[in-house]
């Protein structure tokens, strides 16, 4: 069980979190939903650690988690992030096993693992290709298999930061459902997405974020509503969840029209 | 496109392995007179002299420095995980060379004290403290950023460019004669000593790198990431800023401002094998060795019986490649 409690967390004046306190039981592959700068990856940012909570904390199976040491942190959680810096020729497939290196796995195994990882993204003739001259939707799906292949026995916790961006359809429902599959397994899965859609039809909870506060959460049927949405995203919205398969329509925007043509024609 | 690597490293070191007697002997024998096997015995002849107090003792300090450069080099881009950073294009030779002059010019009791080492350790804490410099101004929220760290470069280099004429202004005859002697940078007039200093400290530097090689393949990966895989890059960083300070900090105080190797031979490596840290850290020290012996063995030969500088071989043959290497990345080529 993975909690969080956020009384307060604030950088350059303003607060990115305000009064959350969430917990992530294993099983559970949960979607973190909300509009640009709703702080839903400041979240995952205090989940991993990778900034502490100022007022707050964050436990992993009732520990605290500034009290595991990074190693033994990167093998009970590992998480995608939302940028990929790598600016170096490896091959797609050096990538993935470096995601091994906190289990201290031997490289036949790493290379095995890798192997395999690739092959589940539809990846597998890409193997040897130069990392840097991958598309972007390539991209992602060789940093995705590389932080699956940090995944190992002592592994609790899996979070991605848009594990979608820049994937065709395809691969779009092929990685959610394989994230669905681990959490079935036991793992912990926290995402963040922004297709609704997407996520009310793969994720076993959605986690509502708006303003750095939360503004709904729990079972998808129950967040699933017309004025939730509506109210989370501002924007008239109209959702269904008939036999389990949502629908989302979106109305004409008013305000959007009217600001588009009865503003003044730009000068430059 | 780049290539991922076109050769196994096992291929590179074999090449290089065939190459390096041929390098040895070249560097062997450059230089007024030429030396045969034969002529090395009896002991007392002109010839033996010149092998033993000029020739092998700069054949060792070539090999050495080169290593030095070429491994630190490739270090200094892994933390940086830029291919465009270089101790001397960043101000860390810089750094070092004005902790060097400063030690010429006031520090003649530290000199009385510790010898032969009082420059190099000079060199080295201006050169440690230069790396951290441009570290921690570079860094941001998001990681090292190139522009800034190139820019903090130019200013470093102005910087101690513009301490050294200071300190030049205030030295007497004798120092200045000394300074301006040191700053034309050359393995020539050194000797065994130097050797010693360089071969003390190449052992810990190159293990402690070579050691690192994995950890610095994650680090590229982003410092976030690296972090997320259990790197504590904090510390990591702590090591790499301490040893390559010390391998540059060293060969400056020895050699004077030898330019560009860090970052010709790095690139040429990863051309040829790939970016794999755990191959490329030794693999650069090894061409690192050949390529500053054979750039030294230019400077004897272009215009014999005079030489150039060493520093102005390496900066010819590295200027254009820098500037090709801006070039290829502008074109969006890799």
């Amino acid at each position: 069980m993975l909690r969080l409690k956020v009384e307060q967390h604030r950088r350059g004046g303003r607060d990115l979190l305000k009064e959350i306190e969430l917990s992530f039981p294993a099983g559970q592959f949960s979607v973190i939903l909300g509009p640009n700068g709703a702080g839903k990856t400041t979240l995952l940012k205090l989940i991993s650690g990778q900034e502490p909570v100022q007022r707050g904390s964050v436990t992993l199976a009732d520990q605290p988690l500034a009290q595991i040491d990074l190693l033994q942190r990167a093998r009970q959680m590992a998480m995608l992030t939302q940028e990929h810096p790598l600016n170096f020729p490896f091959t797609a497939l050096d990538v993935v096993k470096m995601g091994c290196h906190p289990l201290g796995i031997s490289p036949d195994e790493a290379e095995e693992k890798a192997r395999h990882l690739l092959t589940v993204m539809e990846l597998a003739e890409l193997s040897k290709r130069n990392y840097l001259t991958l598309s972007g939707g390539e991209k992602q799906r060789v940093q995705l298999a590389r932080v699956l292949a940090q995944l190992g026995e002592e592994s609790q916790v899996l979070l991605l930061d848009e594990p979608l961006s820049g994937m065709d359809l395809r691969h779009q429902h092929l990685t959610l459902a394989y994230l669905r599959a681990q959490a079935k397994q036991g793992l912990t899965v926290i995402a963040v997405l922004h297709d609704p859609v997407l996520a009310a039809r793969y994720a076993d909870r959605l986690v509502l974020l708006k303003q750095g506060r939360l503004s709904a959460e729990g079972k998808v049927a129950e967040v699933w509503q017309s004025d939730t949405l509506s109210a989370l995203y501002d924007l008239p919205l109209q959702v269904s969840l008939e036999n389990g398969e949502p629908q989302l329509y979106t109305a004409d925007l008013p305000e959007l029209n009217d600001n588009l043509f009865g503003a003044q024609p730009r000068q430059d | 496109m780049m290539p991922a690597g076109r050769f196994q490293p096992q291929t590179l070191l074999i090449a290089l392995t065939l190459i390096a007697p041929v390098v040895v002997l070249l560097s062997l024998q450059t230089g007024e007179i030429s030396i045969g096997l034969a002529d090395l015995w009896p002991s007392d002849s002109i010839a033996h002299q010149v092998f033993i107090e000029l020739r092998l003792p700069r054949l060792l300090l070539t090999l050495l420095a080169g290593a030095l450069l070429g491994i630190t080099g490739a270090a200094v881009q892994a933390m940086f995980r830029n291919p465009l950073a270089d101790p001397s294009l960043i101000g860390v030779s810089a750094g070092a060379g004005l902790a060097a002059v400063a030690t010429l010019v006031f520090g003649a009791g530290l000199q009385l004290y510790l010898g032969a080492f009082a420059l190099p350790l000079m060199a080295f804490l201006g050169g440690m403290f230069t790396t951290w410099l441009v570290a921690r101004i570079a860094r941001s929220v998001e990681g090292i950023s190139v522009t800034t760290m190139l820019l903090v470069g130019i200013a470093i280099n102005a910087i101690a460019a513009s301490g050294i004429s200071g300190l030049k202004y205030f030295s007497d005859a004798f120092t200045l004669r000394q300074v301006v002697f040191w700053l034309m940078g050359g393995l020539q007039h050194q000797g065994w000593a130097e050797v010693g200093i360089l071969l003390l400290v190449i052992l810990p530097v190159a293990t402690g790198l070579i050691l690192q090689g994995r950890i610095l393949n994650l680090l590229l990966l982003g410092e976030r990431q690296a972090q997320l895989l259990g790197v504590s890059v904090v510390r990591c960083h702590r090591v790499l800023i301490v040893l390559s300070a010390l391998g540059v900090g060293v060969v400056v105080a020895v050699g004077g401002m030898i330019g560009f190797v860090g970052l010709v031979v790095p690139h040429l490596v990863r051309l040829l094998v790939g970016p794999d840290n755990r191959y490329l850290l030794p693999l650069s020290a090894f061409l690192g060795a050949l390529f500053l012996t054979l750039a030294d063995v230019l400077a004897r030969a272009l215009i014999a019986p005079a030489e150039l500088p060493l520093g102005v071989v390496t900066a010819l043959v590295g200027g254009p490649f820098f500037l090709s290497m801006i070039l290829y990345r502008r074109r969006g080529a890799d």
